[in-house]
């Protein structure tokens, strides 16, 4: 072929465009490639004789065969053991503060607000005031841990800590209201004796102080900051009561006093260093309605899955069939039943940070590879990704629920290290523990779907998926511990487990037939 | 082509800013002709065409100053920039600013607010640069044209002897200036608020389900 001067121009037009691009798919691409690269429509007209970029890019694309081009930068890598082991290990990191919590129990016979020695009318007041805490703080940490990471996410790091501080101000308020309301109803319905409610209330506020502060953590990821001040909790909390020999109530109250200073002065440094960190362009939060909009499906999945976590404890200690002195009673083994059962929840819960970062990682790989006549194959890509995750999911609880069932068994050989283990060995709470244990796999299943839908903006599956979950729970617990004994209200946390995570399967079977449609609306 | 649609399906929303936070402003600035520029270092905002326009202006203005109001995305591009900017022996009359949390107030530290990105949708930069009542210079990219042109002055991208044309004539036209500012705001007014583009937005989804604006 006899090359002019005008194919030369072409060529090296066609150069400068695709440099760093690799080699053009079809003449679209060529199109984009010009218009990015600020030529108009007045420039194909007056600089190549074209009508429009269009036009001119057709025209380029016949030399497309004839230049060399720099391969792609590889930027995907594969998938990697020691990619998804960080992953599994981070996740674990997430629920180390149960275990430690777990441990500490064993080893010393108290935590930061436990404790083997408190007596029923104290464990029900303090047990009471940590399930309303949870419930309190749990739609305000959801919301926060919601729309905090989405900032992060996008690098919008200044309206990621302006919201934080508004969230966790609305919080603190949200927990005065709260405490000011309980107040009144004991005042006026004496649930409580003064004794207890003194109790309640103490613990109630100082919990829900410390579960909204490390909501901050929580959202930045900083599991690692948590499990240090628990542990430096227990330790403050050994020092009061053990060696300087202050009574329990009071050791607890100034470790928890001396923590959440700790962890709002850090959390407060942590906020600055990420606003500082922002190099984007967005500094107005969105207005209170909007905000409103956007977040309240997530204040209402935060109260409902800690309503879910403590329906069965709060059936069990309500049930009324034998004496009980006031209108709710704490029960040991049914307590330690279910905190057995947390050990499993923990080794599974670690695995929804793998699926999450899989499932990230590799749809964004996917979409740069499928062209848009195979969505088909994507979408059967991703539903085999998603069956393999359930059956890693279930061989991985099976077997924790067994590790766990066992470890009592094995440590109670090392009574030395572990004098309070024989908690473990009751009747009542081998029977709580394989239903909780068996509840809170299902129940750690249904949130790794409910989080993929939230990643993808779906709250109303999540939303409908737990309210079904927890009217099941209700009904099926409700009605066990009422005709049988107190603590079958256990199988209302299984049954509820069951129907939420069936409920929640079923829409991520539907949502990843479709998932080409819910990547792309997400937004 | 495999995906389809009509022109006639197809309805342009415009971006709106907020007029009352980006309006004519006294503040404390530079007097010497100053030219501004809001835009992230990234090499489709084309900072360095913007440096180079710096250097055609020295010649006829030797006190200009030129800021860049903008976070740093590109590092590597942003090296790049700083070393272009030495060469070139801007010390003098070049500033990086880095991020700004009040564009209004960038804005109103300049005599001319000026764009030269390679490749934009309809760059909020425009509207609010003309919003403050500033002659606005753009690259001739996306819509900005829509609505520049006749109220600025739009400029083949990266031609930066063009824009230097421009902005001498501009700072050495003070009054033409601010006839042209006045006009800018006023055509922001007449359908560029947050509140024509919330207007918008609402007709379009209504009239998507056939329903009216109540």
């Amino acid at each position: 072929m006899h090359t002019t001067s005008e194919d030369l121009r072409a060529m090296e037009l066609l150069k400068t465009i695709t440099k760093g691009k690799g080699k053009p798919f079809d003449e679209w691409e060529i199109t984009a490639l010009l218009e990015t690269n600020g030529l108009r429509d007045i420039d194909a007209r007056n600089e190549w004789s074209e009508p429009d970029l269009f036009s001119l890019s057709k025209k380029l694309f016949r030399y497309r065969d004839l230049l060399q081009y720099e391969e792609k930068e590889k930027k995907f890598e594969k998938i990697k053991l020691s990619r998804i082991m960080k992953n599994y290990m981070k996740g674990a990191l997430f629920a180390f503060p149960m275990f430690i919590q777990i441990m500490t129990m064993i080893i010393v016979g108290f935590g930061i607000w436990s404790s083997i020695e408190f007596t029923f009318k104290d464990a029900t007041a303090i047990g009471v005031g940590t399930l309303f805490a949870l419930a309190t703080v749990g739609g305000v940490s959801q919301i926060m841990g919601r729309k905090g990471l989405f900032y992060i996410k996008f690098e919008e790091f200044l309206l990621a800590a302006q919201i934080t501080k508004r969230l966790y101000i609305i919080g603190i308020i949200f927990i005065l209201i709260c405490s000011l309301l309980f107040t009144f109803i004991n005042f006026y319905f004496k649930l409580f004796p003064l004794y207890m409610f003194n109790l309640f209330i103490s613990y109630y506020f100082l919990l829900s102080l410390l579960f909204l502060v490390f909501a901050i953590f929580y959202m930045i990821e900083s599991y690692g900051t948590i499990t240090i001040l628990t542990l430096l909790g227990i330790i403050f909390v050994y020092i009061f009561y053990i060696l300087v020999k202050i009574n329990l109530f009071k050791s607890q109250a100034v470790a928890l006093i001396i923590i959440i200073i700790l962890s709002n002065i850090l959390a407060l440094y942590k906020m600055r260093q990420l606003a500082k960190k922002s190099q984007a362009e967005g500094v107005l939060l969105p207005n209170a309605p909007s905000l409103f909009y956007s977040l309240y499906p997530y204040f209402i999945y935060g109260s409902l899955y800690f309503l879910f976590l403590i329906m069965d404890r709060m059936l069990a200690w309500t049930t009324g069939r034998e004496y009980l002195p006031y209108f709710v009673w704490f029960n040991y083994p049914y307590e330690v039943g279910v905190d057995w059962a947390l050990i499993p929840l923990i080794l599974t819960i670690a695995l929804i940070e793998v699926f999450i970062y899989e499932l990230g990682f590799s749809a964004f790989k996917k979409i740069n590879e499928t062209q848009a006549y195979n969505i088909r194959d994507f979408n059967k890509y991703f539903l085999r990704v998603y069956g393999i995750a359930g059956i890693t999911f279930f061989i991985v609880g099976f077997i924790s629920i067994l590790s766990a069932y066992l470890f009592p068994h094995i440590i109670t050989r090392m009574k030395y290290f572990f004098p309070f283990v024989d908690v473990f060995f009751n009747e009542i709470n081998i029977f709580v523990f394989w239903f909780a244990a068996t509840g809170y796999i299902l129940l750690s299943w249904s949130l790794l779907n409910c989080i993929v839908f939230f990643a993808y903006s779906r709250h109303e599956f999540a939303i409908k998926s737990i309210s079904l979950g927890l009217i099941t729970n209700f009904v099926v617990g409700y009605f066990f511990s009422r005709a049988f004994n107190y603590y079958y209200s256990i199988t209302g946390l299984t049954a509820g487990s069951i129907v939420f995570a069936l409920v929640s399967t079923y829409y991520a079977y539907k949502f990843f037939k479709k998932y080409d449609y819910y990547y792309y609306s997400a937004y | 082509m495999k995906f389809v649609t009509h022109i006639e399906k197809i309805k342009v929303i415009y971006n709106g800013i907020d007029t009352e936070r980006f309006k004519k402003m006294n503040v404390d600035r530079d007097t010497r002709p100053t030219v501004v520029m809001v835009a992230r270092i990234d090499h489709l905002k084309d900072i360095t065409t913007y440096i180079k326009i710096c250097s055609e202006v020295k010649k006829r203005i030797p006190d200009v100053l030129f800021k860049l109001y903008g976070p740093v995305v590109e590092k590597d591009y942003f090296e790049m920039c700083k070393q272009l900017a030495t060469e070139l022996d801007l010390d003098g009359n070049f500033r990086f600013e880095g991020a700004t949390l009040s564009p209004e107030i960038a804005n109103n530290e300049g005599d001319v607010v000026v764009l030269t990105s390679i490749s934009e949708a309809f760059p909020f930069a425009v509207l609010e640069g003309m919003a403050c009542e500033k002659v606005v210079i753009s690259s001739d990219v996306g819509g900005t044209k829509e609505v520049l042109e006749g109220y600025g002055f739009i400029v083949k991208p990266k031609d930066y002897h063009a824009f230097a044309e421009k902005i001498i004539y501009i700072l050495e036209h003070p009054k033409e200036a601010a006839e042209i500012g006045i006009d800018a705001r006023q055509r922001v007014l007449n359908g560029f608020r947050i509140e024509d583009m919330i207007r918008n937005y609402r007709e379009a989804y209504y009239g998507s389900v056939g329903k009216r604006v109540g």
